[in-house]
């Protein structure tokens, strides 16, 4: 099993897409540029990504989601059953094409193992990260018109979600990130939604991690226990780290988000040093991951760069001072058996 | 019993408008070619809801980003940071935190949009409302960084609602209350509220439609009709549809909204059940009754909220019919 070096500094997910490659995709659609030029258009930029996450000093990089447009669409349009209306805002002027459940949801054919492999091969490290969003969030986010509940939709995408994940793994995939930002939307949910996720990951022995951000983290903490992941990872800079001692209980790894990705300003390397060395109080060295709160996609590429710059920076200034106590690497072997 | 119908809230922004608000918001078009496409977009949609026969509309809310953005621009004392989840919606807010004492914030965009909105929904015949943020729900989405107590941000809060409504004048007034069902308020904040809701209209004279969604709590509905409204309001879609047979029995010689079409989900409503509501609502006593949306309509995409409130024509002309 590959090592990291302690203090593995990671991205969420999704970065910025290229100027280009939006003009790129804007053609496309509108019948100028073919299939072909898009699809090159997708993979020079993957490459773009990765070289910005490599300059940065990133340890677990991802191809920033580039291919994907938002984390529910992209899998609503791949997966059998949905439909979509229209767009919905999420926030101020950010919109999404909540698709509405209207048949059975099945799954039909892979849906990121191309994407995975591409990535693979232009990546600057093996220990690639490939995010896939959770069965609860899908479900949650979109609209139900077919199943009589909500937990019945959810256990039949977590079928869907668990035989992606299998391809991912038969395909190379050595850290898998399950993004279940919602599934700390309804408190007398949560209980389920972990079963949830437990049945999405059934099966997959490589790293997983599972990405939490924005809500009541407190309805999640009373059953963390019952999670079979590897990893949390959260978004805690937005709310000034308060949120963290819910989690201090939790033996297994912590990714904890060091960086405002709602905010343009640009955390410097000794406030990153400084949030980790707080941070370090309470979670073992070994079991820390550092990220910033969520996807950097809605950011300037700009921005996004230097603030996964300093992020590294920073975990760089802390790291040097743990090797000093002994702490060199850690291990990618799951530390679940699933 | 007078039936009519509304449209609460707000109506979904299109793509097209949000594009030209950011482009407003960075400084990339001037704030006269805003103005006039606002103008045009709440024009149009005064048009809509006229041709939806609806009787009573909001401006659509195109202007604000939410309730809580909308509440913002008359404030002073507060500033907007965390991008906090709207309940338990997949839909954002900028958190108000509260770093001084709250005060009416004086020229502000509120009153300069309600005009416009007044001014080009008088050629229309859905009656206009002005939206405000219930005294208890602004305290509950808000992060309070500067008083000691609840009840003197509740107080203050009351006092630059009253200042903004006696300079709107607005003949009808939506108040959207629904923490009044959340769980976790304090009974002495409850029992304060009417107080609260005194402060918020005295000397206004205006209809009062008072709302609530996401939940109804049969504990809370004596604190919810003490305060001072002619409309009371319920949602009374998804787990609540449930909870109507018992909601009956409180609502005898009162004016109620129901909100009959879920502006949560793309599942188009029947007339069928309709007509059953507004069946029993009849045999319950209540003595007027408004049908409309259950909540925002930021919620479901613009097509999804023509059909639904297309759908509520027919059934109010079905009704009306029998």
């Amino acid at each position: 099993m590959s090592e990291l070096p302690i203090l593995p500094t990671t991205v969420i997910g999704s970065y910025p897409r290229p100027k280009w490659l939006r003009e790129a995709i804007r053609l496309h659609k509108a019948g100028k540029i073919s299939d072909e030029d898009l699809k090159e258009a997708f993979n020079d930029a993957v490459i773009a990504v990765l070289r910005d996450h490599q300059i940065a000093g990133i340890d677990v990089p991802t191809d920033g989601e580039i291919r994907r447009d938002e984390m529910v669409e992209f899998f609503a349009e791949r997966i059998a059953g949905f439909k979509f209306y229209g767009p919905v805002r999420v926030w101020g002027t950010n919109y999404y094409r909540k698709p509405s459940v209207v048949g059975k949801v099945e799954y039909v054919k892979p849906m990121l193992v191309d994407e995975f492999l591409f990535a693979k091969s232009a990546s600057y490290t093996e220990n690639l990260k490939i995010t896939i969003t959770g069965p609860y969030t899908i479900a949650e986010w979109s609209y139900n018109e077919y199943y009589k509940s909500k937990r019945d939709l959810a256990f039949d995408l977590a079928k869907v979600i668990n035989t992606e994940m299998r391809k991912l793994v038969e395909a190379g995939a050595k850290i898998i990130q399950i993004d279940e930002p919602a599934i700390h939307t309804h408190k007398d949910e949560v209980e389920w939604a972990i079963d949830v996720v437990n049945e999405a990951i059934k099966g997959i022995n490589v790293k997983v991690v599972m990405h939490v951000c924005y809500g009541e983290y407190r309805y999640l903490e009373p059953y963390l226990d019952k999670l079979n992941v590897d990893q949390i990872n959260l978004a805690l800079k937005n709310y000034n780290y308060e949120p963290f001692k819910l989690f201090t209980k939790w033996d297994r790894e912590i990714g904890v988000g060091v960086i405002d990705v709602h905010k343009r300003r640009i955390e410097t390397p000794e406030e990153v040093a400084n949030d980790l060395r707080m941070l370090l109080n309470y979670f073992k060295p070994e079991m820390v991951w550092v990220n910033p709160d969520c996807g950097l996609k809605l950011l300037p590429r700009k921005i996004a760069f230097q603030k996964l710059y300093n992020m590294v920076k920073g975990t760089q200034i802390v790291r040097e001072e743990l090797k000093k106590k002994g702490y060199n690497t850690i291990s990618l072997k799951p530390l679940v058996n699933r | 019993m007078k039936i009519e119908t509304a449209l609460i809230g707000s109506y979904p922004k299109p793509v097209k408008i949000a594009k030209i608000i950011s482009k407003w918001n960075n400084g990339k078009i001037s704030e006269e070619k805003f103005l006039k496409e606002i103008e045009k977009f709440m024009d149009n949609f005064f048009s809509m809801m006229d041709s939806f026969k609806v009787d009573y509309t909001t401006d659509s809310m195109v202007e604000w980003d939410d309730i809580v953005d909308l509440t913002y621009s008359f404030l002073d004392g507060g500033q907007k940071e965390v991008l906090t989840r709207f309940f338990d919606n997949n839909f954002y807010y900028r958190q108000i935190t509260i770093k001084s004492k709250l005060e009416y914030k004086e020229n502000n965009s509120y009153v300069r949009y309600f005009e416009i909105a007044r001014g080009l929904s008088k050629k229309h015949k859905a009656k206009l409302k002005a939206i405000i943020l219930g005294p208890l729900t602004f305290l509950k989405l808000s992060r309070n960084e500067f008083y000691k107590r609840e009840d003197e941000l509740m107080r203050d809060y009351a006092k630059a609602v009253n200042i903004l409504l006696s300079e709107i004048k607005s003949d009808i007034i939506e108040i959207h209350e629904p923490s009044i069902f959340q769980k976790g308020i304090k009974k002495e904040t409850l029992e304060l509220l009417p107080e609260i809701y005194n402060l918020i209209l005295s000397k206004i004279n205006s209809e009062i439609h008072l709302l609530t969604y996401f939940d109804i709590n049969f504990n809370r509905l004596d604190y919810f009709f003490k305060l001072p409204a002619t409309v009371y309001g319920f949602d009374v879609t998804e787990k609540n549809k449930n909870k109507l047979g018992k909601l009956y029995k409180f609502l005898k010689d009162k004016q109620v909204y129901f909100g009959v079409l879920d502006s949560r989900t793309t599942k188009i409503e029947k007339i069928s059940t309709i007509r059953r509501i507004v069946s029993s609502a009849r045999k319950s006593g209540i003595s007027r009754l408004i049908l409309g949306n259950s909540s925002f309509n930021d919620f479901i995409p613009e097509i999804i909220v023509q059909k639904k409130f297309k759908l509520l024509q027919k059934a109010k002309e079905a009704i009306l019919n029998e």
